[in-house]
């Protein structure tokens, strides 16, 4: 039988598997919100690490990852890094977060941020930075996605036509409110997402070059610049630090992690997961082993895109089974399109709920709302796909800047939990004046030093809050404040 | 939970951050000695992932023996 036809065959198949479950699950995906995180009552912790390490598996993890230990070598331990270090956020602010929104009924990060401030305006800048920063996170899994088909059928669906095929899964998805990937389905395919990636990672190098130390001495030999810092591509400590802190800080940030904090039933539950969150680190290491291998295999015709190494590793090189390279196609393509649903919806309800809702849907009825969301999910994925189509050159860069546009919301969150003394127009200063620095210095400027533009508007962030609060006092028509916190 | 706990944990937390950037990974930056078979810097990370696994496992162990504390 033809091996490509096994490979497509396999990918299909899955993938019309997935999607069947995802519509049949049509109407549960409120109630199973809650039994994601605080689930963890029921199913213990095992299972709850399972479910949670399938959304860490992305197209970022399968595609971005590999790439960047390919292209830069030692620079892409930041991933570990940053992945490791952001349960501590969830730690600090994550018990909080949840009695908080138990207590109010809080859904959308907004939420919080308008209840908090009282004021709307504030909740919908929330909201704006919110769904900026997931439009890049969803272009990944597209363009990902786009890669994968395109390397699944040899070419025959091109770059264009397979991300346009993600972006119409991931809307019927959303569409037909059967956010599939949740409870058991997701625990399914995050068991099989850890066993192909160990598979490949384990199998690559010892089909390659007789196991993982023999790798590494190799590389020792030939081009040791790539094992030690700052990498083959000359990547500074100061770019390297920064981005690993921007990236643990701002990961709490996210909106759809965000909102999965309200759903746990306790604190002790989030500060489980948190415990258990720096292992999802080890999953992605035989990922970046793969990387490693294809610096020695492509080192006289380098990959034209470096995202591509795992799937040419696979494809080409290591020589495996037609029916092992179908499974792990459908299984990255799988993660790819349910995170991406996952994050289309959240974006969607944010824009919907946090923006939309006081400004030109005030007093919209329940179901003007559904279906705005709806339409929100068709539009903002449209988009992505688009950014997509711009073809990104790195989807970890793409990630790195969504996140330095997230940590922004980092000050007020702040200020909702822990610092009362904090005024609603100090934070919305230093989230406007954080977010349009970034913003010019990732589009206009070059970031001073080299590090991490995020981090630069992060301080003037914190720097404009802080002398907001001193040096602005509130103005002699504000009313004595009788809410309490 | 009392003072010291909490100045424990936070301890935990900066330490295990400055490992992985700069300046506590400048110590690590080398390729000798392999450690199961990888580069010093890889082991390195992997090394304080656990460290950090380890620290919060024991902190939420002492945090909620015996109890059920927010």
């Amino acid at each position: 039988m033809n091996d490509s036809f096994i490979v497509v065959g396999i990918t299909l198949t899955y993938l019309a598997l997935v999607l069947w479950v995802g519509l049949r699950a049509r109407g549960q995906e409120n109630s199973s919100l809650e039994g994601y995180v605080a689930g963890g009552r029921h199913v213990g912790v095992v299972i709850l690490f399972f479910i949670l390490g399938a959304e860490i598996f992305s197209a970022f993890a399968f595609l971005g990852a590999p790439g960047w230990s390919y292209q830069h070598g030692a620079p892409a331990f930041y991933i570990l890094a940053y992945l490791s270090l952001i349960p501590i956020t969830i730690w600090a602010m994550g018990p909080r977060v949840a009695k908080l929104g138990r207590e109010r009924g809080y859904l959308t990060q907004g939420d919080m941020i308008t209840d908090h401030y009282q004021s709307k305006t504030l909740g919908m800048l929330a909201g704006v930075i919110g769904v900026l920063a997931l439009v890049p996170y969803l272009t990944i899994q597209i363009a990902g996605a786009g890669l994968l088909f395109q390397a699944a059928t040899d070419g025959l669906i091109p770059f264009w036509l397979g991300a346009l095929l993600a972006f119409l899964v991931v809307a019927a998805y959303v569409f037909c409110s059967g956010l599939n990937g949740i409870g058991w389905t997701n625990l399914l395919q995050g068991i099989m997402m850890i066993v192909i990636a160990w598979f490949l990672g384990l199998s690559i190098s010892e089909r390659l070059y007789g196991g993982v130390g023999e790798m590494f001495s190799q590389i020792q030999l030939t081009m040791p610049e790539y094992l030690t810092m700052p990498g083959a591509t000359g990547m500074n400590w100061g770019y390297f630090s920064t981005a690993v802190l921007v990236s643990a800080f701002g990961g709490a940030m996210w909106p759809h992690l965000f909102m999965k904090f309200y759903s746990a039933d306790s604190g002790k539950t989030l500060r489980k997961v948190s415990v258990f969150y720096p292992l999802y680190a080890y999953l992605l290491v035989p990922l970046l082993f793969i990387g490693f291998a294809g610096i020695l295999t492509f080192s006289d015709t380098p990959l034209e895109r470096s995202d591509t190494v795992l799937l040419r590793m696979v494809m080409d090189v290591a020589n495996f089974s037609p029916w092992v390279i179908g499974l792990m196609l459908s299984g990255a393509l799988a993660a790819a399109m349910s995170t991406g649903a996952n994050l289309a919806h959240t974006a969607a309800v944010v824009l919907v709920r946090d923006v939309f809702g006081p400004t030109m849907m005030k007093g919209a009825s329940e179901k003007a709302v559904v279906s705005a969301t709806r339409w929100s999910v068709l539009g903002l994925s449209l988009i992505a796909y688009l950014f997509a189509l711009a073809n990104p050159s790195s989807l970890v860069l793409l990630l790195l800047g969504a996140y330095g546009l997230i940590v922004q919301l980092f000050p007020m969150v702040i200020g909702a939990l822990f610092m009362p003394q904090l005024r609603r127009a100090s934070v919305m200063a230093g989230a406007l004046f954080g977010s349009l620095a970034y913003l010019l210095m990732e589009f206009a400027w070059s970031s001073p030093l080299g590090w991490h533009a995020g981090v630069w508007a992060m301080l003037l962030n914190v720097g404009v809050v802080t002398a907001w609060q001193w040096l602005v006092k509130p103005a002699l028509t504000a009313p004595t404040s009788t809410h309490s916190h | 939970m009392n003072k010291t706990y909490h100045l424990l944990t936070g301890l935990h937390f900066a330490v295990c951050t400055l490992a992985m950037i700069w300046p506590g990974a400048l110590i690590a930056n080398r390729i000798e000695p392999t450690v199961l078979g990888l580069p010093f810097l890889f082991f390195w990370y992997i090394l304080w992932m656990l460290i950090l696994f380890v620290g919060m496992w024991v902190a939420f162990v002492v945090r909620h023996r015996g109890g059920r504390h927010e």
